[in-house]
């Protein structure tokens, strides 16, 4: 961008000024935000807490494995009662493209994205459950370039998208439905526990 | 006290700390909101949003980044979300006319006069767009940290600053003639 000249120190003043600027603000509204935080369970009890703590699970290779086959053989009682969303082999990930994918409770249920990218070097899932942040949830690699992750969701609708090497965001190309966004860009959507859970 | 000592604090128990955050930074998600989503109503709703979201997810704030940046990042998805859920396919802004003759009797009409000027300018643009450019000339963020929170690239946004500077000042300049 150029540099500011006066025209664009108006415009920040303006916006600065205005709705929400200083000196605009609703004094009650911190306190009628602080009033519903502090309904809120405490960051270390949240339900979602240990989604984003940073601490490492600290388990036993004995306890590993036998979590690791009791998630095989439940996953494997499930079938297909949840609907993931795996892109086709071969398939070519297109934005824009619609997304849904189901998964019936127990809540919170744990849905697996996966996404076809053997070029990318790193992949992420974004969405309203981690913060829209590239950060929290890495998907990784399989040898064959798909990219995979198993995500706790809790019921209900959410928003997400993938994002490829920390820049570029996709849809998800596997899922049926996206939400129509006003934006130039769309979110895929997934509901956990079906329409009844909206 | 720095943000990252007051995220420290909430992390640890501390409601009151978290008030504070809130005190600093609801002025600039609500103006962000504001103009982002075009209605109070929503704005506030999603500005609400974030800092729930944001006193959940605390843990996963990192000292490595501003906290500022990192609510704002929270902020612009929710208020992508709220304009998704709302189901609309363009922004709605509400004209109104008689808003400049009344404010003429509070005395500020300048900043009224400015702030309805700039709502129109903003009129046609997409939320990303807006976003970019608001968070770049009215935020004062760095490419590289808007990068980060839109998820978009350097060129990309310097693209979007460009085209939104350009609709702007021309509307800018229209309504002033």
């Amino acid at each position: 961008m150029n540099e500011p000249d006066d025209i664009d120190r108006a415009i920040r003043d303006a916006y600065q000024g205005g709705p929400g600027g200083a000196g605009t603000g609703d004094p009650g509204a911190t306190a009628r935000l602080m009033e519903r935080v502090r309904r809120e369970p405490a960051p270390r009890r949240g339900r979602l807490a240990w989604w984003f703590a940073p601490d490492a699970l600290r388990v036993s290779p004995a306890a590993a494995v036998a979590v690791l086959a009791v998630a095989l053989l439940a996953g494997a009682y499930a079938g297909g009662r949840l609907v993931r969303s795996v892109a086709p082999e071969g398939s070519v990930p297109r934005g824009g493209i619609a997304a849904l994918a189901t998964a019936t409770p127990p809540e919170p249920a744990s849905v697996t994205f996966t996404l076809r990218a053997p070029d990318a070097s790193r992949v992420s899932i974004v969405g309203d459950f981690n913060g829209w942040s590239p950060d929290v949830t890495p998907l990784a690699r399989s040898s064959s370039g798909v990219w995979t992750a198993a995500v706790p969701l809790e019921r209900g609708l959410h928003n997400y998208a993938f994002v490829i090497d920390g820049r570029e965001w996709r849809t998800d190309p596997a899922a049926p439905l996206a939400a129509g966004s006003t934006f130039g860009s769309q979110n895929s959507v997934v509901i956990v526990g079906g329409g009844d859970a909206l | 006290m720095t943000d990252a000592e007051l995220v420290a604090e909430v992390r640890a128990g501390d409601e009151d700390a978290f008030a504070r955050l809130v005190e600093r930074h609801h002025e600039t998600c609500r103006r962000l909101a504001r103009h982002l989503l075009g209605e109070p109503s929503d704005a506030e709703d999603a500005v609400q949003e974030t800092f729930v979201r944001a006193y959940r997810g605390i843990r996963g704030y990192r000292e490595r980044e501003s906290f500022r940046a990192w609510l704002l990042q929270i902020l612009v998805n929710r208020c992508r979300t709220a304009a998704v859920r709302r189901g609309e396919r363009r922004q709605r802004f509400v004209h109104d006319d008689g808003a400049l003759e009344r404010a003429s009797t509070t005395g500020d009409t300048g900043r009224v006069d400015a702030s309805l000027r700039l709502e129109r300018a903003l009129e046609g643009l997409d939320l990303e767009h807006r976003a970019a450019f608001l968070l770049k000339v009215g935020e004062d963020l760095e490419y590289d940290e808007i990068a980060h929170l839109t998820g978009a690239s350097v060129a990309a946004l310097k693209m979007r600053v460009k085209r939104a500077r350009d609709h702007i000042r021309a509307r800018w300049l229209g309504e002033r003639t």
